[in-house]
């Protein structure tokens, strides 16, 4: 065999050997390796760039996006047709309802409904590779964004940040095979974790296995805990269809944000502690969740059973901020 | 020498920065074009396997480093697909617009499919067997398509380094 021939299989066996050892490395150490660190310099290195593109492009994309999408709109004026009517037809209906909530409010001592602090942002970039459900945001450090943080739009979660740099964050939606949130269904407060499914609807599992199968179009909100930062009863999701005949833990369930078109979104800075607070004595004993990136373990919810656990679901951690 | 590296780092640089802000929104089954493995290919076949896995290996660190995802999976794949495509070309005995166009779908494909799998391995990512395979074909069909757009730009990009070089 000629060295003309050996050399180009050498050279493919030394890079593949490097980049075996990088996989390596960066799946051991987790999110806290020299590679993470290093990845969260490239991306602030890297990230005004983009953002530079960005702004270059953002025009032209915009107009070819508007020809693009010029049907499926006509569609979408249709159907908000359609939903007006239905609106305008339960406003009556709607009204009773409210003044009812407000008496209910009022009955409930909820003076005030909660605020948050946001810091508002537009997206920039999703990364190379759509399928991996994250995406790159203006507000980094500076702005006060921290990891963990919640991420909302006009219709509920969008994710949580993963990554920050002075000036940019990675956000990795609440879609995401790897994304866990703790929630709860609006209606009964019934305990469940969500799993993100990338393009397939969302997973939900309940803690604990219902006597009267879940209806469909039932809303999912987040459900907060001591120590996570997703604020309690964001919208989530709601229920694709009610389960079968057989009372199940397991439902689907469709995203209320639509992660395609993902414009301007906000990070929750001040996420309001859940309402209630455990000594430590009662944290301690009570089930463990696997944190994120497997290292921490946060106290549980009070309102779930001490001595239950949470059932691991495909050993991915939960998103608890 | 100098002038070939910076031609195609410089070209890389671009290839990503398409692919991140200009490209990742058009996706089609959840999968977004991508000039970066074409553009591989396109080395891999007019330079051979040594240029190409180079470059692969440099512009798949890059952008795993500015990804979530793990580093050096990109990098893995692509240095892979460089090697096989560049070896291949040498095999192929039909037409070269054929054999462009066939090395640039069958090796986005590839591409696609051994990032696929390794996240899978890896557990990145959680993807029926039928959703995965739309992804390997739309980034197959993405890539049939951008090979007779990127192919002959990497040739005549190859050709104004090479022709200033002789005229130097």
């Amino acid at each position: 065999m000629t060295d003309r021939r050996r050399r180009p299989r050498a050279l493919l066996a030394l890079l593949m050997l490097i980049a075996l050892m990088l996989i390596t490395i960066d799946f051991r150490a987790g999110d806290d390796g020299a590679l993470a660190q290093l990845q969260r310099r490239a991306l602030a290195v890297f990230a005004p760039l983009q953002e530079g593109v960005a702004t270059l492009t953002r025009p032209v994309g915009e107009v070819v996006g508007a020809i693009g999408a010029l049907g499926e709109r006509q569609e979408r004026i249709a159907e908000l047709e359609r939903e007006l009517e239905r609106v305008r037809q339960r406003r009556f209906a709607m009204a009773d309802l409210e003044r009812e909530n407000a008496e209910l409010r009022e009955l409930l001592d909820m003076r005030e409904r909660r605020e948050f602090t946001t810091r508002a942002s537009r997206i920039i970039a999703p990364p190379p590779g759509a399928s991996r459900w994250t995406a790159l945001v203006a507000a980094g450090a500076d702005q006060g964004v921290e990891r963990n943080m919640a991420v909302i739009n006009a219709n509920g979660l969008v994710g949580k940040v993963v990554t920050v740099t002075d000036s940019y964050s990675r956000i990795r939606l609440a879609a995401s095979p790897q994304a866990r949130y703790a929630v709860r269904l609006a209606r009964n407060g019934e305990q469940a974790l969500l799993s993100g499914r990338g393009e397939r609807p969302m997973e939900l599992e309940l803690i604990e296995e219902s006597e009267v199968n879940v209806q469909g179009g039932t809303q999912v909100v987040t459900r907060a805990y001591q120590g996570a930062s997703i604020p309690d009863g964001l919208p989530v999701g709601r229920i694709v269809q009610g389960g079968p005949v057989e009372p199940t833990t397991s439902y689907s369930v469709a995203p209320v944000v639509d992660f395609s078109r993902l414009g301007v979104v906000m990070v929750v800075l001040d996420a309001p502690k859940p309402p209630f607070d455990l000594d430590d004595g009662e944290a301690d004993a009570g089930p463990s969740i696997p944190g994120d990136g497997g290292a921490a373990s946060p106290t549980p919810s009070p309102s779930i059973e001490q001595g239950a656990a949470l059932p691991p679901v495909g050993g991915r951690p939960l998103e608890t901020g | 020498m100098i002038a070939r590296v910076t031609l195609l780092s410089t070209a890389a640089l671009v290839a990503v920065l398409l692919d991140t802000v200009v490209l990742a929104d058009l996706t089609l089954v959840g999968v977004a074009p991508a000039t970066v493995p074409v553009m591989v290919i396109a080395v891999a076949f007019s330079d051979g396997p040594g240029r190409a896995m180079a470059l692969g290996f440099g512009v798949g660190l890059l952008s795993d480093l500015i990804s979530t995802g793990l580093v050096g999976v990109s990098a893995l794949v692509l240095v892979l697909v460089a090697y096989t495509i560049g070896v291949a070309r040498r095999l192929w005995m039909g037409g070269e617009l054929t054999g462009k166009l066939l090395a640039g779908g069958v090796g986005t494909a590839g591409v696609a499919l051994g990032e696929l799998v390794l996240e899978l391995v890896f557990s990145q990512t959680e993807t029926s067997l039928a959703g995965g395979a739309g992804q390997v074909l739309t980034a197959g069909l993405f890539g049939l398509l951008l090979t007779p757009l990127i192919m002959p730009l990497m040739d005549w990009l190859s050709r104004q380094v090479a022709d200033r070089l002789t005229g130097s």
